[in-house]
């Protein structure tokens, strides 16, 4: 039975009508997990523990005392010297020491992160005195997201049990991986390609 | 007068004729194509034992047969390569189901992975065979016919991005679907198992692979003995005969222990992420909740349980 175009219309304006309804879901109900929390909150305690080995000794520098031999030296060893100069403020004002070091990260001051006051202790950017053992806390005030990745597991590897109620695990430091002054990580060879059966040497498709 | 004499035909020529030195030749030839070709079956014979050739399939196979299968394997490992090995029968966890990501912003193409692979389950060392591929793509594309596989320079290179490729543990696996005889199949946990005694080297799997994930065993696996993995389970990384496929099992000899694949261990730069896709606060979950994803050829719905992701 044919129908008016006005009854038509009313059917289709009350069809759109319901799908509009039907089709508003009820806001989610959990928040976005994005920059929420460091670690998993409510997950019960698991029975092994991760643990950060730094792969250098943080906090000296290296110096040669032998032929091939190095010794960690504390920074206060030279920086408790009542030298009349002024401190070098970039990398590129070093004159006398710690000019064969590379300085690449960007254009941050010496200071921004090495604490004047204490040489042996590093400075957060509001103040605050950073152990070399802390150094992950520096390093994350400015690499926020990547700090956050890195406790999620996103970030800087491990090594050990995927599964911490069956075994333990180990991760790095952000220095195992990142030279502070020269933070980009280091180019290097691959292990070699698969061999062709026949010819040996790479195949040639 | 006729011409026409009536000629008596030769005598038959006693001794060899030409017609016989023929013959003789001929037969020897065939006789020894004939042996030549069968040559192979007495060759199959010193290869194959008779329990190897009885042996049920894995489905089928209770816990005692199980472990006299076991028994002999190790016995012939030790009579082929000279090393005491210990095989295992590493059943799938409950609640588990295997993601693993990997970070295409920090990869450096180093193929630390691959050589893990290499090492941990047993593959021939003349082919430097690896259950990973890396591919070096253009960085802005992922057309692999630009991909190269066969890189060897320092890495990484500039322009470029590393993208590695295993087995995607797909839960639309088109290998299993082709296999005539059963011998592969998805487990619990995720894992596409082979069953290597079972398998007839048919490579139709191969064929269906879009990955390229499964090998095939062109010949008996070479390895020196101090360089065997003795830690080998049933499904996994023992050292597998010639005519059979494989593939990368996610290591589930360590992983259905709660350890890592050998490819995140060895990875330097953390760029590879696995877990347990059913725990909420697992890293691979991390990921999948918070990267940007993409899978390898979804348009073909093989599903795979490998994600790739970029940082930013």
């Amino acid at each position: 039975m044919p129908i008016s175009v006005s009854t038509g219309r009313a059917i289709v304006a009350a069809l759109l009508l319901a799908t509009g309804l039907l089709g508003c879901d009820s806001p989610p109900s959990e928040a976005p997990s994005e920059g929420a929390n460091l670690a998993p909150s409510d997950a019960a305690p698991k029975r092994f523990g991760t643990t950060i080995i730094a792969s250098r000794e943080l906090g000296t520098l290296a110096t040669r005392v032998g032929e091939e031999q190095f010794a960690g030296v504390m920074c206060s060893t030279c920086h408790t010297l009542d030298i009349d100069k002024t401190p070098a403020e970039y990398p590129g004002e070093l004159e006398d020491f710690h000019t064969g070091m590379k300085f690449t990260h960007g254009t941050l001051t010496c200071n921004s992160c090495h604490n004047p006051d204490d040489r042996n202790t590093l400075r957060a950017a509001n103040g605050k005195v950073v152990e070399f053992a802390d150094t992950m806390e520096l390093c994350g005030q400015c690499h926020g997201p990547k700090l956050r990745d890195y406790h999620r597991g996103a970030h800087g590897g491990m090594n050990g049990y995927w599964d911490l109620d069956q075994g333990p695990r180990t991760r790095n430091n952000c220095v195992n991986c990142h030279d502070p002054h020269a933070p980009v990580f280091p180019k290097m060879m691959p292990a070699p390609p698969p061999r062709d059966r026949f010819f040996g040497g790479p195949n040639n498709h | 007068m006729s011409y026409i004499t009536q000629v008596n035909p030769p005598p038959k020529k006693s001794g060899v004729t030409r017609r016989t030195v023929l013959k003789g030749v001929g037969a020897t030839l065939g006789a020894a194509a004939f042996a030549k070709a069968i040559a192979p079956m007495t060759e199959l014979t010193r290869e194959t034992s008779v329990d190897e050739f009885l042996q049920k399939h894995y489905k089928e196979l209770t816990p005692e047969a199980m472990q006299k299968v076991l028994r002999r394997l190790e016995a012939e490992t030790a009579e082929q390569y000279g090393a005491q090995v210990h095989i295992e029968d590493v059943r799938p966890q409950d609640g588990v189901k295997f993601g693993y990501a990997l970070n295409l912003s920090v990869c450096i193409g180093c193929r630390k992975c691959a050589e893990a692979c290499h090492e941990e389950n047993n593959h021939d060392r003349s082919t430097n065979n690896s259950y990973i591929r890396v591919f070096e793509m253009e960085q802005g594309s992922i057309d692999f016919e630009k991909g190269n596989a066969n890189y060897d320079h320092e890495v990484p290179a500039d322009g470029k991005y590393y993208m590695p490729v295993q087995c995607q543990q797909c839960d639309n696996p088109p290998c299993v679907k082709v296999c005539p005889v059963e011998a592969t199949w998805k487990e619990k946990d995720g894992i596409v198992v082979i069953d290597y005694n079972w398998c007839i080297g048919c490579r139709y799997c191969e064929a269906a692979c879009p990955y390229h994930a499964r090998r095939f065993n062109w010949k008996k696996p070479e390895i020196p003995a101090d360089e065997i993995n003795p830690v080998q389970a049933y499904l996994s990384n023992r050292i597998r005969q010639k005519g059979t496929m494989e593939k990368c099992t996610y290591c589930l000899h360590r992983t259905r222990k709660g350890k890592n694949p050998a490819c995140l261990d060895a990875c330097p730069t953390g760029a590879r992420v696995f877990g347990n896709m059913l725990d909420p606060d697992s890293e691979i979950r991390y990921v999948l909740e918070n990267k940007r994803i993409f899978v390898l050829k979804q348009d073909l719905g093989t599903v795979p349980s490998f994600f790739y992701f970029f940082d930013n």
